[in-house]
């Protein structure tokens, strides 16, 4: 090897400094490896129903398949943290029209952090409202809730309600609404 | 620079060792400064992937390279790469490219991400190469930078500074050795000339190096490799099955004789099974193609339809519109028919039942008109 050559390749070495100055902040991550590590072996899952639960999807047991307007019931439901770390969640709501009927367009839909009120069909959800659809408006964008522990859960109230400005034609349609509960780690 | 022809400046002797570490350190050095200036000149973003919602396809831990891309080149299907409104950046597959965002997911997550980016350019993933970032992430600690310092001092040394190897102690190669004790017998006697000479050539060495480190510290703090998240999420729900009523109607119509013959009563049943009470009914009577309606208060379940000529009602309202009854019965015998409607909270109508002859008017020869349940 010539000494020029030698020089050329030690010169071209110094590119290594290059390359560790760049990875160099990748750094704060190690910082925080150990969560992150956790974050990329953990699952992460919501459970909800009732009471806490694990299970994934919930049928809110709402009384009477015969809603007319002025009708207002509501349901507790449990959202429990069913992964092995905390995670942030959002609440997000949608409806499916069965057939080609309107009865989800017309619905109101509140989420609150409180107990329920009364019985049907003028029970209601007291508390601080977390998500509300109004008649014949859609859902709002998910809203977001605090972080919850791995095993915490969280106690909502929902409340359905058909106002009496309902329309006659929506007479025995149905609808199916779902509150989505979404989960997000490593943001 | 000098060339090996100078004879202050001799062919060193390297073990394999040695040659090894030249070697490497180019190779490493060249890549390094390769991707430093693909990234000047291309934007190329080399990105470690620090979780795993993009898996399998790009683990945890993935290195990968992005290139800016405008949104509107952005198609659904590639991966890209954004930084959220909270400053982190992150990658996912693109879903739909909106007027609002694009629309992200995770190939590992059930659901897409739940807010469109809004964002004015991406970095569309080219590449990615599993286990890659865990490496980088690693030569991040202080001890790489310590080592690869270390690792450079000792090759610029050993390039530029090291002695002839007859002064070199850690030259254990006697064969070579013994060539050069002659060769250096040769310089000896200018000994106090090669020292001045080698002075400025430690200069310019000197100079070349920091001439080097000059290029190389900026491209260090120009470029970082950054960290992307796939974000895990997960999503569970609850729904349930809201089904409007069909307001139940009332039944059992029926036509019964009134007190005379000007007169029938019509009645009916309360609808059964309501879901909430009934408010009030709605009566609809048609006498050839004229029709009147009127409403009655929850609790009743007859009607009076009659001819008399002061009874108004219903009946009379359609007489009247039919031009009397004279006019009315000009053809023969006419029917009557009769609805009845439930009316609910928030105006909810039931269907209705009707019997669209229930009851006919009649002129019999010498009887006055009058009216009976057919």
């Amino acid at each position: 090897m010539s000494r020029q050559g030698m020089q050329v390749k030690a010169l071209l070495s110094m590119g290594i400094l290059v390359g560790i100055g760049a990875v160099s902040t990748l750094a704060a991550w190690t910082g925080t490896a150990t969560a992150t590590s956790t974050v990329s072996a953990a699952t992460v899952a919501l459970g909800v129903g009732k009471t806490a639960t694990d299970s994934p999807t919930y049928t809110v047991p709402l009384s009477g398949s015969a809603w007319y307007p002025g009708m207002s019931q509501s349901a507790v439901v449990v959202v429990k943290n069913s992964s092995s770390i905390a995670v942030t969640y959002t609440i997000s709501g949608s409806t499916t029209e069965t057939g080609g009927g309107k009865l989800g367009n017309a619905l109101n839909v509140v989420v609150t952090d409180g107990a329920i009120a009364g019985s049907a069909p003028n029970a209601i959800c007291e508390g601080t409202p977390l998500l509300s659809k109004g008649a014949t408006q859609p859902f709002p964008t998910a809203q977001p809730r605090p972080s919850l522990a791995p095993g915490a859960s969280e106690t909502l109230c929902v409340q359905y309600s058909l106002p009496t400005s309902a329309a006659n034609t929506l007479q025995g349609n149905s609808t199916t609404v779902k509150l989505t509960f979404t989960a997000s780690v490593g943001s | 620079m000098r060339n090996d022809h100078q004879p202050s400046n001799p062919i060193p002797k390297t073990n394999h060792w040695q040659r090894w570490a030249l070697n490497i350190g180019a190779t490493l050095g060249s890549l390094c400064l390769i991707l430093a200036v693909l990234t000047l000149v291309f934007g190329l973003k080399p990105l470690v992937f620090a979780s795993g919602s993009m898996g399998p396809s790009i683990p945890t831990g993935s290195l990968g390279f992005a290139v800016p891309t405008p949104v509107a080149e952005v198609v659904p299907g590639q991966v890209v790469s954004v930084v959220n409104t909270d400053g982190i950046r992150l990658t996912h597959r693109v879903v739909e490219n909106l007027p609002e965002g694009l629309v992200l997911k995770g190939d590992a997550n059930s659901v897409a991400d739940l807010q469109p980016y809004q964002v004015s350019s991406a970095d569309r993933l080219i590449v990615s190469v599993p286990f890659l970032g865990y490496v980088l992430t690693w030569f991040s600690q202080p001890w790489a930078f310590f080592v690869g310092g270390l690792l450079c001092a000792y090759l610029l040394y050993l390039a530029f500074f090291r002695r002839e190897p007859r002064r070199d102690s850690n030259d254990n190669s006697p064969g070579s050795s013994a060539a050069l004790h002659s060769e250096s017998s040769v310089t000896i006697g200018a000994d106090a000339k090669v020292h001045t000479t080698s002075r400025k050539l430690s200069l310019l060495k000197i100079g070349t190096i920091l001439t080097a480190l000059a290029v190389v510290l900026p491209l260090a703090a120009a470029n970082s490799v950054e960290r992307t998240l796939a974000v895990w999420s997960s999503s569970s729900s609850a729904g349930t099955l809201i089904q409007a009523a069909t307001m139940p109607a009332p039944t059992n119509l029926y036509c019964g004789a009134g007190t005379n013959k000007q007169e029938v009563i019509v009645r009916w049943s309360e609808p059964k099974n309501v879901p909430v009470a009934v408010e009030e009914y709605k009566i609809i009577v048609t006498a050839k193609d004229e029709t009147a309606s009127i409403k009655v208060p929850a609790g009743s379940t007859s009607y009076t339809l009659s001819i008399a000529n002061d009874a108004g009602g219903l009946l009379g309202t359609v007489v009247g519109l039919l031009g009397g009854l004279l006019q009315l019965l000009l053809g023969g015998a006419v029917n009557v028919s009769f609805s009845v409607v439930a009316i609910y909270p928030g105006d909810w109508e039931s269907a209705s039942v009707s019997n669209i002859s229930i009851a006919k008017i009649s002129k019999p020869l010498l009887t006055p008109t009058q009216i009976s349940c057919n």
